[in-house]
């Protein structure tokens, strides 16, 4: 009888299903950090303008952000346009791109863009606009 | 006394099993304390394992790590679309300067309206910029002046940019109305 309860409870081991869960939402926290970009609900506000053939890249910093009033928040913060040029002079940190990046609506009227561009230009740093990729013909 | 079994009980009779002063010990060795005379010890049948580590703590705080991961994250898709470089003269160069020696062969003056370009007296819509463009490329076309109108939005100067893109043209100068 003793032998009949060994065996039973070498046979009793169950199949261990946790290590299998904890792979698979590791993966998609994996997911989530690559392909994710981490941004304020204001930041995406403004309705950016839409290019279908573009290159897809990461939302990067310092973000400039014009909303429909012409109000500037460089990385969330209201600014006035003298000081965001003065932040913007400031070096950016080892391995980031010299580069500030502009959130704008796209009905602003273009020559409020190329404003911003005479403005943000001798703060020495390249200006690059963020655009939404509407879905190509692919 | 961890890994043995014990099975409590006097065995004064037990034929076959070694044992000594009212103890039966079956397989192993006995512990030294906190036994009593007359314990009977089993070996373990899964043997001296240690305790298993436990996954749910871990799978509670990476299911965390997701929930904060999904919410606090963007997946819509981002272009990126380069304005002027701080190098350009004027600041509105959105090219390579030129090579020395080269001078432009061809150089092409657009208007961008609200959805369409003037290009002359020729009104083209924006969309049909990425049939044009290499049209005009075989014909030599080096660079772009692309002046905006009062009614252009960022919207149709980012349409024409990335067909301009798009098409490889070598240069393209964004002008905007004088005094700005």
């Amino acid at each position: 009888m003793l032998a009949s309860k060994l065996a039973a409870q070498r046979h009793r081991r169950r199949p261990d299903f946790g290590l299998a869960q904890v792979n698979i939402v590791l993966l998609l926290v994996l997911f989530f950090l690559v392909v994710g970009t981490i941004v304020e609900t204001d930041e995406l506000a403004v309705d950016l303008s839409e290019t279908t053939d573009l290159p897809l890249e990461r939302l990067p910093r310092p973000l400039l952000l014009i909303d429909g009033e012409g109000n500037w928040a460089l990385d969330g913060a209201a600014m006035a346009e003298a000081d965001v040029v003065e932040a913007l002079r400031t070096p950016p940190p080892e391995g980031q791109p010299n580069a500030v990046y502009i959130l704008a609506p796209r009905d602003m009227p273009a020559d409020r863009l190329l404003r911003t561009m005479q403005v943000l230009l001798p703060a020495g740093r390249t200006v690059k606009l963020v655009t939404l990729k509407a879905g190509g013909d692919e | 006394m961890s890994g043995k079994t014990v099975i409590g009980g006097q065995m004064p009779h037990a034929t076959g099993l070694s044992g000594g002063a009212g103890h039966t010990v079956i397989g192993a060795a006995m512990p030294t304390s906190g036994t009593r005379p007359g314990d009977v010890y089993l070996p373990d049948p899964r043997g001296d394992r240690k305790a298993p580590f436990a996954l749910t703590p871990l799978a509670d705080v990476m299911f965390q790590l997701l929930i904060f991961f999904m919410l606090s994250t963007s997946l819509a898709p981002y272009s990126l679309i380069t304005l002027g470089t701080p190098v350009a003269p004027t600041g509105q160069s959105t090219a390579e300067p030129e090579a020395a020696g080269g001078g432009a062969q061809s150089i092409v003056i657009w208007h961008i309206g609200r959805g369409e370009l003037r290009a002359g007296s020729a009104v083209l819509p924006l969309d049909a910029l990425p049939q044009v463009i290499p049209a005009l490329k075989e014909k030599g076309l080096e660079e772009i002046l692309l002046f905006t109108t009062p009614v252009a939005t960022t919207q149709d100067v980012a349409t024409v940019i990335e067909a301009i893109r798009v098409g490889e043209v070598a240069k393209l100068r964004l002008i905007g109305k004088p005094g700005l």
